[in-house]
């Protein structure tokens, strides 16, 4: 019997990158898990803490790196651990290990997303067809994490770095090409718009 | 296009970031008193609602953020939001619509 | 005799007309076929002005021929069809549209030319088609309405042609956030950008022209000394260098919307359609959202309603005078100016200077008294005060205007002598009205101002701020004062507390022009002839005159919302841009009533007509619908399936091999499973995680079934009802652990579902200890079914023992497949030996591909939703869709076994004990069996009470499902029909095409009765 083979998200797409101002490419290495404990459990909260060595984000809209992995705040009650891939099974058992009798869940949902990477100047530029939140405010920094509409769908989104700008997009599987037609349309070269709030040549009078 | 923001986790956007859920506070019956629910409390229960012009208070769902319903005071004619409270609390006192003059 | 528009030399007016033209640039463009040429720099407009074309148009109901009226985007008449094919863009206003070359413009509403209209009969019956005509026509006979007046109707109806095929060109959506949005670039804007910006705050600024600084090259203003242009260019340098400023031109803010969301339109590259070929937007919708909105829309030129107000040649003055500096085109070579107003006089002077001859100046006021008129005077200008224009002399067939006749305002008995004063244009000025329209999208209320004669903004609940000449405030200097005034108080608002420190700056110094005041004028009488037969229009785009909205009146529709849509005034492209305070000043003549008494009625978004492709954006062809691929879509696709959309889903209906037909496919899948082996992709089957001390008694208050008592490792068929007791979901529930439940839900409600367990948890009973994770997506899922099914299994590496013995039906066990992590749940929608197989979905198309080939010794086949369906009813098993509706029970379905009596809550419970619910004569869920047993039931057919009566029946109940089933080689149905369960062996009738269809009511379940081939 041959290898078992696991298949990305996108596995059925050429991403053709000439003619866009950005470079995208689909994260596959990338081990995702659901985690659900209440804000005011702290017995939990520590426990889960001692497994991942930092302590989850408790503010909205933040994330915390650790050794290996980063916490995304995704509710009051919710986070996403994502981690290397071949670690998931790893970050999982000790997490439910540390967290049995608590009431708290710890769900391996590696499969269920697809995260998609877009770097580049023109990134927040691109960004601006996609979703309706500030992407311009200067609040957006590395670390944000921020659930949005994404064209017509749901989606989070994360700002990885900058200089230059680097972002994850993260939708479900199912709509990971659907995602990717999007951005295709919103990021050709043909249809930038430059940067807005910035110096431009001034228009006649 | 209305402009929210959740009291749960503080995120501002679109009404198209949220979805409504209609009137607020009204009480299931049977979840306090199965088996002594009246045929009229019941069918005001599914089915008679509140109108009015003025203020409204009435369930939201932060679905594009934080996953969490919580409430709304909303004025129907002018559609300013006038609170945003969490599940469970009650309506916080308002102040009445300032016009504002240009 | 009349001279034409034309172009003025380069030495004209000092040579300081034409400024936005460039004479070495020549550009060609054709207008009715005919080749013309331009410059660079000149809209459509005035390049048709440039080369003596005087009529543009055939106006809408009467085909009068019609001339440009104004400059802007107020322009009524001028609507051309611009391009070809599938670029044909109709009713563009030539005002807006800048001369490219190689531009394709036709006049519109005319057959077979411009200059010969066999339209025109509609004037000369004109008495015959006013206002509201068609309300009392059109009616008889009964059998000329679909063959005769439909087709007439439409034929005449409308302006410009529709294009007839699809637009190639994108078009995009972009959403930006700012501080302050600024709409209008004029010195009220510019100013108020500039002062906001100096606060810190984040500023965009819009203009609906390609150039910023509004009007201001019309008014000879001076600006700290300077003509007005140099501090306008000084400013847009600084605005446009800044890092907090965005400035868009060519963008109508189209909209106001809640929370200060304001929809601009770009226009991208309607100028230079080159762009397009590469693939850049032509349109480009702005969706902002900003803090604080200030409005400098600026002002619309009134026209004055005198009898013949519409020939060619007849203009608003200011736009007269815009042509003539900016494009140096002139609409004649005589002129007559009629003005209730001071402004209107600087036209006189821009054509005095241009070098046309102005023949008189009639102003409506009895004695106006100011600078310009006193220069008109020294001129030698003759001058008429008190008076107005009482008649239009034409040649050419109307098109061409030779001379007027102007009249005395001021009574004075029956001796009127009129005065004639030859021309060949008319510049008309009936004042000006603020543009308040963003305003009034905001629920701004408008006040009247007396001094004005016009609306302006008044109280509003958004935070929006009105100034210049949008406000009614036209002096230079006040509205540089107000503008920065606005900007600076707007970023205090929006920023932080505390943020803007300090105070405005101080605004520059500007001329005070002194005004005198202006005087209503609303109607002119016409001399001699009767009132009706003279057009004194008001709205030019629809054909309104005076004298329909007089009728109006008579017939009873008095209120300003009545008029408007008896009339049709104020309801064309132009949203009455030029007309609806004209009309307001006669209804109030007309009644009795003031003005503010009258009201207005509602401005709605758009400003200005936008393009389709701007509204839907990138919102079409593949990006029309998120469309959502299982993790085995690409084999599906290679495997030629046919598609059936399930919600956003493709879910293969059926994989027809080689020409098979659908049918043929079908049946060929239903025999393969019921014989052999096949596999069906359930993947896109909602599936939720249930976890928590409290998940077993919250899934007792969702479900109808108790499923606390579900024991660890086996499966539960469970009901979900509304809270109105109806039924609109079902699924198995697996039991992993004590506090661990998997939910299945249909394909087309998991989304729902996932917020439904949410919602019911967190408002009702948040006490409860229960977390829920949606996991859809992270399993592919597998049904594989047939007598062959454990053969297969059993042919791949596994640690799960498959067996009957060690897995009864309705179970699960989780474990290894072929390599690959697996849970598997032992249930049977087909009725067959069935294991639904889940594995993560990264590995589903492996596994797929490793069941296939295992199965190919046992002539596995892939099968689709039809047959899985055809196999269901012949079980006997509903459809969530199809044998529910919204208004359908657990007892309707005879599904009262699923139904906990023990439960003292459950959603739905309350509801299922009321009367209504509760009834014996509801619709019972029952199979039926046609007649003759090759026909097929349609879905839906409708089942009546008696078949021999009389239409209408009464309708008994319908088809729910319906299929032809190859297992039993006959049709097979489902219905829902009153007191089904008491008429077992009972034919009823259902109505079909005409005809009576019997059918024998019977028990659903038509196959394997006893279940025993899920349960081997």
């Amino acid at each position: 019997m041959s290898e078992a083979e696991w298949l990305n998200a996108l596995a059925h797409r050429t991403v053709e990158l000439s003619g866009l101002v950005l470079a995208i490419e689909e994260r596959f290495d990338v081990g995702m898990i659901d985690l659900r404990i209440l804000p005011d459990d702290t017995e939990s909260l520590a426990a889960a803490q001692r497994v991942l060595g930092i302590a989850l984000p408790g503010e909205a809209r933040t994330s915390t790196a650790g050794d290996g992995f980063t916490c995304l705040w995704f509710s009051v009650d919710q986070w996403l651990v994502t981690c290397d891939r071949t670690r998931t099974q790893e970050f999982t058992k000790s997490l439910s290990k540390a967290l049995e009798g608590h009431f708290a869940s710890v769900t391996d949902v590696s499969d269920m997303r697809a995260v998609i990477r877009l770097t580049g100047d023109a990134g927040r530029q691109v960004l601006m067809k996609c979703m309706s939140i500030d992407i311009l405010s200067k609040e957006i920094r590395p670390g944000y994490v921020r659930r949005v509409n994404f064209g017509e769908i749901a989606g989070a989104l994360r700002m990885v770095s900058n200089e230059p700008d680097c972002f994850e997009l993260y939708v479900f599987r199912s709509y990971a090409s659907y995602a990717l037609d999007w951005l295709e349309e919103a990021a050709r070269e043909s249809a930038a718009i430059g940067k807005p709030f910035g110096p431009s040549p001034a228009p006649p009078v | 296009m209305l402009l929210l923001i959740c009291p749960v986790c503080g995120a501002e956007g679109d009404e198209t970031d949220f979805q409504y859920g209609g009137e607020a506070h009204i009480a299931r019956p049977a979840s306090s008193t199965p088996e002594a629910v009246s045929e009229a409390d019941q069918y005001a229960y599914l089915h008679v609602r509140a109108n009015p012009k003025g203020l409204h208070h009435e369930q939201w769902l932060c679905a594009r953020g934080c996953g969490k319903w919580f409430n709304a005071t909303r004025d129907t004619v002018t559609m300013e939001f006038k609170a945003f409270y969490k599940m469970g609390e009650k309506p916080p006192r308002t102040p009445r619509t300032r016009s504002a003059k240009p | 005799m009349t001279v034409l528009p034309h172009r003025l030399a380069e030495a004209a007016l000092g040579g300081q007309a034409g400024r936005l033209i460039d004479r070495t640039k020549t550009i060609r463009f054709t207008f009715d076929g005919k080749t013309m040429s331009g410059f660079a720099g000149d809209t459509l407009a005035s390049a048709l002005m440039a080369n003596g074309v005087r009529v543009v148009g055939r106006s809408f109901k009467y085909h009068r021929p019609r001339g440009l009226l104004g400059l802007g985007s107020e322009e009524p008449n001028g609507l051309v069809t611009i391009g070809e094919d599938n670029r044909l863009e109709p009713n563009v206003r030539a005002t807006q549209v800048e001369l490219y070359d190689g531009l394709t413009a036709r006049s519109q509403n005319r057959w077979p030319s411009l200059q010969f209209d066999v339209g025109e009969i509609n004037n000369r019956f004109s008495r015959y088609i006013p206002a509201g005509f068609y309300y009392k026509t059109f009616m008889h006979p009964r059998a000329f309405w679909k063959h005769i007046y439909e087709p007439v109707i439409r034929r005449a109806a409308g302006l410009g042609p529709a294009p007839k095929e699809a637009d190639p060109d994108r078009y995009e959506h972009v959403h930006i956030h700012c501080d302050v949005l600024v709409v209008g670039g004029g010195i009220a804007g510019l100013a108020a950008a500039r002062s906001a910006m100096e606060a810190g705050a984040r500023v965009i600024l819009a203009d609906e022209n390609s150039r910023l600084g509004g009007v201001s090259d019309l008014n000879d203003e001076k600006i700290e000394g300077e003509n007005a242009l140099a501090w306008i260019s000084k400013t847009t340098e600084e605005l446009a260098a800044s890092e907090t400023v965005h400035l868009l031109t060519r963008t109508t803010a189209t909209g106001h919307f809640d929370h200060n969301y304001v929809v601009m339109c770009e226009r991208v590259c309607d100028h230079d359609p080159a762009r397009l070929k590469n693939g850049a937007p032509r349109h480009r919708l702005w969706k902002v959202r900003t803090k604080e909105v200030v409005l400098a829309t600026g002002s619309i030129e009134r026209p004055i309603a005198f009898a013949d107000n519409d020939k060619p040649g007849v203009m608003l003055a200011s736009a007269v005078r815009g042509y003539i500096a900016r494009y140096a085109v002139t609409p004649g070579s005589a002129a007559v100016l009629f003005t209730n107003n001071d402004d209107a006089y600087r036209t006189f002077t821009a054509l005095y200077d241009a070098g046309v001859t102005l023949t008189r100046i009639i102003d409506s006021r009895p004695a106006p008294d100011s600078i310009l008129t006193d220069k008109a005077k020294a001129l030698g200008i003759p001058l008429s005060f008190g008076s107005g224009i009482s008649s239009v002399k034409t040649e050419d067939g109307g098109k061409c205007i030779a001379g007027v006749s102007v009249t005395s305002l001021t009574g004075g008995g029956g001796l009127n002598r009129p005065i004639g004063a030859e021309c060949d244009f008319i510049c008309m000025s009936g004042g000006f009205n603020p543009a308040v329209h963003l305003f009034s999208h905001g629920g701004g209320k408008l006040i009247y101002d007396e001094m004005l004669q016009a609306f302006r903004p008044g109280e509003t609940r958004e935070r929006i701020r009105v100034v210049g000449a949008a406000n009614g405030v036209f002096e230079t200097a006040k509205i540089l004062a107000e503008g920065i005034s606005a900007g600076w108080s707007a970023a205090r608002d929006a920023l932080p507390k505390g943020a803007v420190k300090g105070r405005a700056p101080r605004p520059p110094k500007a001329d005070a022009q002194p005004i005198s005041p202006s005087e209503p004028v609303w109607f002119v009488p016409a001399h001699g002839e009767k009132n009706e037969g003279n057009k004194h229009f008001l709205d030019f785009q629809n054909d309104v005159t005076v004298a329909d909205v007089e009728l109006a009146n008579r017939e009873g529709y008095r209120s300003v919302e009545h008029v408007k849509r008896y009339t049709t005034l104020g309801m064309a492209t132009d949203q009455g841009k030029t007309s609806n305070i004209n009309a307001l000043g006669i209804l109030s003549e007309a009644l009795g009533k003031t003005i503010p008494e009258i009201g207005t009625t509602t401005f709605r978004p758009p400003y200005t007509p936008f393009s389709f492709g701007a509204f839907v954006g990138p919102v079409r062809g593949k990006l029309f619908q998120p469309v959502r691929r299982t993790p085995v879509q690409s084999w599906h696709e290679d495997m030629g399936a046919e598609f059936e959309p399930i919600g956003q889903w493709r879910r293969p209906y059926c994989y027809p091999k080689g020409s098979e037909r659908r049918s043929d496919a079908v049946k060929r899948e239903v025999m393969a499973v019921r014989n052999a082996a096949g596999l069906l992709d359930a993947s896109t089957l909602g599936k939720i995680e249930v976890r928590g001390p409290d998940a077993g008694t919250f899934l007792d208050l969702i479900y109808t079934n108790t499923m606390s008592t579900l024991k660890v490792g086996r499966c539960r068929y469970g009901l979900m009802l509304n809270d109105s007791g109806f039924l609109f979901d079902d699924g198995v529930t697996v039991r992993f652990a004590d506090e661990h439940f998997l939910v299945h839900t249909t394909s087309g409600n998991s989304d729902h579902i996932g917020g439904w367990l949410e919602r019911w948890h967190q408002t009702e009973w948040p006490h409860l200890k229960v977390f829920m994770t949606p996991v859809t997506e992270q399993w592919a899922q597998f049904a594989l079914a047939g007598p062959k099914a454990h053969a297969v299994l059993e042919a791949l590496e596994s640690d799960i023992d498959f067996s009957g013995r060690a897995f009864p039906f309705l179970s699960f066990k989780a474990g290894r497949l072929a390599g690959v992590p697996v849970r598997v749940y032992r249930i049977s929608f087909s009725g067959e030996l069935s294991f639904e197989i889940a594995t993560p979905a990264g590995f589903g198309q492996y596994l797929w591909t490793a069941l296939m080939k295992a199965g190919e010794g046992f002539d596995i086949a892939p099968y689709g939703t039809e047959a899985l369906h055809v196999m269901r009813a012949e079980k006997g098993f509903i459809a969530i869709g199809d044998e529910t509706d919204g208004t359908v029970t657990p007892l309707d379905l005879g599904l009262s076994w699923a139904v906990s009596k023990k439960k003292k809550d459950f959603i739905g419970k309350r509801a299922l004990e009321l009367p209504d619910l509760a009834r014996n004569d509801r619709r019972h869920f029952i199979g039926l069996l046609t007649e003759d047993p090759q026909r097929v039931l349609p879905e839906g057919a409708q089942a009546v009470a008696d078949p021999r009566a009389r239409p209408p029946h009464r309708v008994i109940g319908y088809v729910s499902s319906t299929y032809f089933s190859p297992t039993l080689e006959r049709s097979i149905a489902f219905g829902l029909i009153e007191r089904g369960r008491e008429r077992m062996g009972e034919t009823i009738h259902f109505a079909v095409g005409g005809t009576m269809m019997p059918a024998e009511i019977v028990d659903p379940v038509f196959y394997d009765k006893e279940a025993e081939r899920q349960n081997v």
